[in-house]
């Protein structure tokens, strides 16, 4: 993400015009002179200090978006630590002997017979002792990027670094797809952030931020408004507003499908931690009946709020599907608000997993009491539920439906 | 009527379900109505005065935002408070166990809290600015209850009864876990009324709350901030009161150095240089924007840029110049045999320092076990001399130290107050402590060491 000092723009009264760059051939020249710079450093393995020089001539030479673009690609690489991972043990016998030199105002007679005695302190000793900080740290990755890329990413990072000055955003889409309905509450979920939805005859705002916002223009949420901003592009029409504190001014970001943003969240999968890929990869290979589906839907919950469970599983090739939210520590408000809607429509297919976190050995006892309705619905998972525990819920469902005739999708 | 339900979600109350209409006024007053949601809603912090209003007005509660309950806080060790601390105890306890107090580094403000912990009974999270503290916390509170205490911060992440959090890690973590104490105890409490800190103590539930410091004051909209956050200033003890008896004595030495010849017309030419420039753009650091203004100018042309090296060359002339240095090691010689600690302004400083006469640094990158291991082999006696340019500043406790040296520092009369106090603490063998304060002659050091030492722990010294 791009901090303060690179970020660029124009006003226009309290309007913000962030100066994106066109992907012209002056700019692509330096990206790509840039990414070449970084994979000869890598091949040659060169420290952070060696890589700052030449970069810091590349980037004085050029001046505009260069130093922004440097950021960006250093922020993707891999770095290791620096050569001789002995240094802190070298360090420290070294400190120790300077330690009794010191006591007595610095004895230069033990120094020397010290160091003549222990040849390898004696190098260390007249090398850099510190010589293990950051700036020593050796490239190892870098990052995959075209240069077009990286122009994607300056032009992204532009509105990202100006979200992290806003306390929430709006944003305004057409009614019509439910797939990116989807998408977006989806990262909404996993940014933790709350939305309040009004619908209107030209499809829907959605005014994004954190609970603490209520209380006060808290940047805490603007890191999250920053990393949830990229899946905003994804969408066909949209248009997004947010209120920015910018050297203690308050001005106004506008933009929409035509200011020429392109994500590199190219779907959600790229962004769901390794539990579920590794979850829905063990579920088949458990589970011959039951498939995951691809498209979980959106459920309406009334008064404007919308809800997408996480997964959804088909018995067979055409047989009923049943859905599978989760809840953790963070969703205990959602909790209560899709029991209460669960209870009130039991025909819906919804299976519900609770982190133990969210839901101790007392209180998910005083749920079941709450519910008992649902009692055959509802489980506990620590972190992330198990297959075999999946399994039998759904197994469930298909049984209480085959009983009731109620709970079941097609 | 079935209850009221006040839940807590993200660092904020919930409260839905059966409610009168208008809300009792002592609830309204601190809730919100959330549109995202359709329920009511409060800061974390609100909990006690809505719990109270509700109760007061007979509305049935079914408290699920409460995630304490009592503990049996087993002692491992007796204590005996001393007067200053015992005044200060009761004073916090009868102002409800809300407030602050204003202890001098080294008079006991540890033991005061692990007091405070035991008369509450209650799950405590105490907030730290530092990975140190973080650490010296820790053990203290193992070493009175026993464990295992919960670490947040420096790579752990624990949570237990008592719990031990970096400031930046509580501003984080807050939202899932700020229910789940009855005591929030702040420690360097100054910190708190920061943007982004104080949402730590806006998001906790904590109705019992104890703010420690030096230095609370602000003199700003801060101090309002921070007696909303923890309640009012109830007991302050100066230096003066403790010093000799549960304080070291001390003497502060200011000693100006004169710069090299060479050095001297370089630190000429660049101050020039960028003071020329300051002139013509007017801009005279009244306020933190003209920071901002100063470095915008420099980077918009060459001449700015040359202008900003020549800032940067000046300043390290005269923070760390050569003869700065040959005064360092006249002083290390000086006072050969004791426990020494070294304060620099910045890293850079405190590393050239480090390779020049061989001595452990610890800075903010520096490793959290080798910062453990420089910090007890300092009190050990196996480093005497130890090299630090921010980090120790608060806190930290080395009762071995006697001797201070400023190589360099910034204008905040809260940081020489707090590096003093590093060296204050009481310990066997130590009469006098002494803290010296090293100014480059002729430079802008000058005035930053006239500005920091307008204290009183400083008037009437030298």
């Amino acid at each position: 993400m791009l901090g303060r000092e690179y970020i660029r723009f124009h006003r226009r009264g309290d309007l913000i015009h962030p100066d994106f760059l066109p992907e012209s051939q002056v700019y692509l020249d330096l990206a790509a002179e840039l990414l070449t710079l970084y994979a000869d450093a890598r091949d040659r393995g060169c420290s952070r200090g060696e890589l700052a020089v030449p970069v810091e001539a590349l980037v004085k030479g050029h001046g505009g978006p260069a130093g922004a673009f440097v950021k960006l690609i250093d922020d993707a690489c891999g770095y290791t630590a620096a050569a001789g991972n002995d240094c802190p043990e070298l360090r420290r016998r070294l400190l120790t002997l300077s330690g009794e030199w010191w006591k007595n105002g610095w004895d230069e007679a033990a120094r020397q017979r010290a160091l003549t005695a222990m040849p390898e302190l004696a190098a260390f000793a007249a090398g850099d002792i510190y010589g293990d900080l950051p700036e020593n740290e050796r490239l190892t990755e870098i990052p995959d990027w075209t240069p077009e890329a990286v122009i994607r990413r300056y032009n992204l990072g532009l509105v990202q670094g100006l979200l992290l000055y806003a306390g929430n955003l709006t944003l305004t889409i057409p009614a019509a797809d439910a797939a990116e309905w989807r998408r977006l509450f989806k990262y909404l979920k996993f940014f933790r952030l709350l939305a309040e939805l009004r619908r209107h005859d030209k499809g829907l705002t959605v005014t994004v931020s954190g609970p603490f916002a209520l209380f006060e223009n808290t940047r805490k949420y603007g890191c999250q408004l920053a990393s949830f901003f990229p899946a905003v592009p994804l969408l066909k029409n949209w248009q997004v507003t947010a209120e920015i504190r910018w050297d203690k001014r308050d001005l106004r970001l506008k933009l929409d499908e035509r200011s020429g943003l392109i994500s590199h969240y190219r779907n959600f999968s790229a962004y769901v931690p390794e539990e579920i890929r590794l979850f829905i990869q063990l579920f088949r290979q458990k589970s011959d009946k039951w498939q995951p589906v691809g498209d979980t839907p959106l459920i309406e919950l009334g008064e404007g709020r919308i809800a997408f469970p996480d997964f959804s599983f088909r018995a067979g090739d055409d047989g009923p599907v049943v859905h599978l939210e989760l809840f953790h520590r963070w969703h205990r408000a959602q909790l209560t608000d899709r029991l209460a809607f669960l209870a009130r429509h039991p025909e819906l297919p919804l299976v519900i997993g609770i982190d133990r976190s969210l839901a101790d050995d007392n209180e998910f006892p005083v749920i079941l009491d709450h519910y008992p309705q649902l009692a055959d619905r509802l489980f506990r998972f620590r972190d992330f539920p198990g297959v075999d525990r999946v399994l039998k819920m759904l197994e469930g469902r298909v049984s209480a439906h085959s009983v009731t005739g109620g709970g079941i999708s097609r | 009527m079935t209850a009221a339900v006040l839940s807590f979600e993200a660092g904020t109350l919930s409260l839905r379900g059966d409610l009168p209409e208008p809300l009792p006024p002592d609830v309204a007053a601190h809730v919100k109505w959330d549109p995202r949601t359709s329920t009511w809603r409060a800061r974390g912090m609100d909990y006690a005065p809505v719990v109270i209003g509700l109760l007061a007005a007979g509305v049935p509660l079914d408290d699920r935002a409460r995630g304490f309950a009592p503990v049996d806080l087993k002692w491992r060790k007796e204590l005996t408070l001393r007067p200053h601390q015992q005044q200060a105890l009761d004073r916090w306890w009868q102002s409800g166990s809300r407030g602050i107090v204003e202890l001098p580094t080294g008079a006991g403000k540890t033991i005061l809290a692990v007091m405070a912990i035991a008369a509450v009974a209650r799950p405590a999270l105490v907030l730290v600015p530092t990975i140190d503290l973080l650490q010296q916390w820790t053990t203290v509170l193992e070493d009175f209850f026993g464990g295992p205490v919960g670490m947040l911060g420096g790579g752990e992440h624990r949570v237990a009864d008592l719990t031990v959090s970096t400031y930046d890690s509580a501003v984080l973590q807050m939202e899932f876990i700020g229910n789940r104490f009855g005591l929030l105890i702040a420690d360097e409490c100054h910190h708190l009324p920061g943007a982004v800190y104080r949402l730590a103590a806006e998001m906790a539930t904590a109705p019992f709350r104890l703010g420690l410091s030096a230095t609370p004051d602000s003199g700003d909209e801060r101090d309002a901030l921070l007696t909303g956050l923890l309640g009012p200033v109830v007991c302050r003890v100066g230096i003066g009161e403790l010093e000799g008896k549960y304080l070291s004595g001390y003497r502060t030495e200011r000693i100006e150095v004169p710069l090299d010849a060479d050095e001297e017309a370089g630190y000429r030419f660049h101050h020039r240089v960028y003071t020329d420039f300051l002139k013509r753009h007017r801009i005279a650091f009244r306020s933190p924007a003209d920071w901002g203004r100063f470095l915008g100018l420099c980077a918009r042309s060459a001449e700015g840029k040359q202008v900003l090296a020549s800032f940067f060359e000046q300043r390290r002339i005269a923070r760390s110049g050569r003869a700065k240095i040959r005064m360092v090691e006249e002083l290390l010689r000086r006072h050969a045999g004791e426990r020494i600690i070294l304060f620099t302004a910045d890293n850079a400083g405190a590393y050239l320092l480090g390779r020049h006469f061989l001595l452990p640094v610890i800075t903010h990158r520096t490793g959290v076990r080798e910062r453990k291991e420089f910090l007890e082999g300092f009190r050990s006696g196996v480093y005497p001399v130890l090299v630090t340019s921010k980090v120790l500043n608060e806190g930290v406790d080395v009762p071995e130290a006697g001797v201070g040296i400023v190589l360099s520092g910034s204008a905040s009369v809260r940081e020489h107050v707090q590096r003093l106090g590093r060296i204050l603490r009481p310990a066997a063998g130590k009469s006098e402590a002494v803290l010296y304060e090293l100014v480059g002659a002729g430079t802008s050091e000058q005035s930053v060491s006239r500005r920091r030492r307008e204290h009183a722990a400083y008037r009437g010294r030298y």
